[in-house]
């Protein structure tokens, strides 16, 4: 039980400090990266206008994607009633696949060849 | 025929490390991007000759080049301010090496060896080597997100206990440095390619023991190294369990010779028929419960099970959010009464027990959820004064914490290289990490000047927060230091050589 209400404490406390801005990460099931974090935003007014934002990876997509809310982007959405609305994210792209592995310098040098499981 | 390899400009990058700890805008930033296809021979040195040219505008301009692997490190190690960044990521090109590329002379088993690019990240190789090779990796660090080159330059290592950190599997480097230098490096006691495979790359074969060893660890400070070879082991399992263990004379012995022998084993874990030995060997102590078990997580290695499906893939589930460790560092800078709470439910979030997890090397030490903020400090002490050195670091956190961190001692064998910081016949490497606070900092230099008064022989991560100093550093790694000086001034002969590879974080410390 005590341990329980120190918990709690403990998320009550996080809660309360991390209230103003939390930052929700999605990711793919391998994600495996290159380069750094990047940056986006879009902003729509009433579903009517929207400003897009573009991706600036690669074809093989993004591996890990971080959404990022705060209090007073959320408050100004509420506030128009949502007529307004926006959304921070930044973004890693995911990397291409070495698609074949070559033998150099002669065969197949031996080991478990295997396509996988 | 595909596209050609590219070193690709994205100019104004605004770039950040992994951990999210520091950051640095990059006028010049550029990007190692591989030939569509396979590795061949004329496309890899086609690569190499870029990252010549690339060298030689930086030399010309006067300014610095960093290569950069996964921004995984803490500490300022990879980019700096004003420097050209090379972002090495995107070049994971690999190939298994037949007899035609082999030495003469080459001892081994062909099949163990994988050249691979610089950028190829270690969840890559382990998914290459244990799904399509049925081989593994003998080490690594306990996550898979570094690249191969950038974990081997900075030493970073695990604790399979009877194995070096992870440039212990490195049998050749390929280096490109000013002047057009691209060196094949191998030891001359162990030759590895054939003279014509090197040239196929437009590399000169130089077998040199000291450039060798200053390569394998170099804080991308003697060039870039475009790719290297490393020597892989037979696929195996790993049974894993994590139990509580009271930190007494039992476990101390344990960790002081790396012979879990004297340790009280819970019966619910099962030990493999003939294992003499654990495979890996980590003791966990949290120093804001001093009376509590230590929690100790030991892996035996099993064979091969034909019929075992490998299966790497993330699955959602609750845990602490992303950015918990930042506000909670903040809040504990300004409430340290609740560290000690704070820091032991994070203890047993973070170190939940289990018994008898079976999985390969890399499902095992598979990725991570990174979290802003967190904090990442080890240093290496010698395994026969580890229980020593932990004891102390526990008194001195009781005398100068509260902090957010906890202790963990992961074992080493003594490791390649020069600026290797496992150097150390075992090390013990003490873990100090937790959240990133003003806390963590204090109590950790309190800790470092303890270890200097009683005369603890140690070194510091160089992937993680560090301090060191040029005494420091001198004390740590006496002549080898002038080891990798020297092949340092061989390779980089003028003071404009040495600016196109410097690294601002060292070179005043280090005096190089």
């Amino acid at each position: 039980m005590a341990a329980v209400f120190s918990r709690n404490r403990v998320l009550l406390a996080a809660l309360v400090l991390s209230g103003c801005s939390t930052t929700h990460h999605f990711q793919l099931e391998l994600p495996v990266r290159e380069g750094t974090f990047q940056k986006a935003e879009v902003e729509s007014f009433g579903g009517a206008v929207a400003k897009n934002a573009i991706l600036k990876c690669d074809s093989n997509g993004v591996a890990d994607l971080f959404v990022k809310r705060n209090f007073f982007r959320d408050l100004l959405s509420t506030i128009t009633l949502g007529g307004y609305q926006s959304t921070k994210i930044e973004y890693v792209c995911a990397k291409e696949a070495d698609p074949e592995v070559p033998t150099l310098g002669g065969a197949e040098t031996g080991g478990a060849a295997t396509d996988g499981d | 025929m595909g596209t050609e390899p590219e070193l690709r400009p994205v100019p104004n990058t605004a770039w950040t490390n992994w951990h999210r700890t520091y950051a640095v805008d990059a006028e010049h930033y550029y990007q190692l991007r591989p030939a569509s296809g396979s590795l061949r021979p004329a496309t890899f040195k086609r690569s190499a000759e870029l990252v010549l040219d690339l060298i030689e505008q930086a030399r010309a301009a006067g300014a610095t080049i960093r290569p950069m692997g996964a921004n995984w490190s803490f500490s300022q190690v990879s980019a700096q301010q004003d420097a050209w960044l090379l972002d090495t990521t995107p070049a994971n090109r690999k190939a298994q090496l037949g007899p035609g590329a082999l030495d003469p002379g080459y001892v081994g088993d062909p099949a163990s060896l994988l050249l691979t690019q610089c950028g190829t990240s270690i969840h890559e190789i382990n998914q290459y080597l244990e799904r399509k090779r049925r081989r593994s990796l003998s080490t690594s660090g306990a996550s898979n997100g570094q690249t191969i080159v950038g974990a081997m330059s900075t030493g970073t290592h695990g604790s399979a206990i009877d194995h070096g950190a992870i440039q212990s599997q490195v049998v050749a480097i390929q280096l490109l440095s000013v002047d057009g230098q691209n060196l094949w490096l191998e030891r001359p006691s162990r030759p590895i390619v054939a003279q014509s495979l090197a040239e196929s790359f437009g590399a000169v074969l130089t077998r040199d023991d000291a450039k060798f060893e200053a390569a394998l660890v170099s804080l991308g400070m003697l060039g870039v190294i475009h790719s290297v070879v490393i020597e892989t082991r037979p696929i195996f399992l790993l049974s894993a369990s994590q139990f509580e263990h009271p930190y007494d004379d039992r476990l101390k012995r344990a960790m002081r010779t790396l012979d879990p022998a004297s340790l009280d084993i819970p019966g619910d874990v099962t030990i493999p028929p003939n294992a003499t030995q654990p495979y890996f060997f980590q003791v966990v102590v949290n120093p804001h419960a001093p009376g509590d078990p230590a929690r100790v997580k030991i892996m035996y290695e099993l064979e091969w099970d034909p019929t075992y499906t490998i299966d790497y893939r993330l699955q959602g589930r609750w845990g602490p959010a992303y950015d918990l460790p930042g506000f909670v560092g903040k809040l504990l800078d300004v409430l340290d009464p609740l560290t000690p709470l704070v820091t032991t439910e994070i203890f047993k979030l973070q170190l939940k027990l289990y018994r008898d997890k079976i999985g390969t090397w890399g499902e095992i030490f598979n990725f991570t959820t990174p979290r802003a903020k967190t904090a990442g400090i080890s240093v290496a002490v010698p395994a026969a004064r580890c229980d020593e050195a932990l004891d102390l670091a526990l008194a001195t956190h009781a005398r100068f914490g509260p902090a957010p961190i906890a202790f963990a001692c992961r074992f080493v064998q003594k490791s390649p290289g020069y600026l290797a910081f496992t150097r150390y016949d075992p090390s013990c490497v003490i873990d100090m990490d937790g959240l990133n606070s003003v806390n963590t900092h204090a109590v950790v230099e309190h800790v470092r000047r303890a270890f200097d008064d009683a005369d603890i022989p140690y070194t510091q991560h160089w992937g993680k927060f560090h301090d060191l100093t040029g005494g420091r550093l001198a004390k740590s790694y006496g002549s080898d230091l002038d080891r990798f000086r020297a092949v340092r001034n061989d390779l980089l002969p003028s003071a404009a050589d040495k600016r196109t590879f410097s690294l601002a974080a060292q070179e005043t410390v280090i005096g190089l």
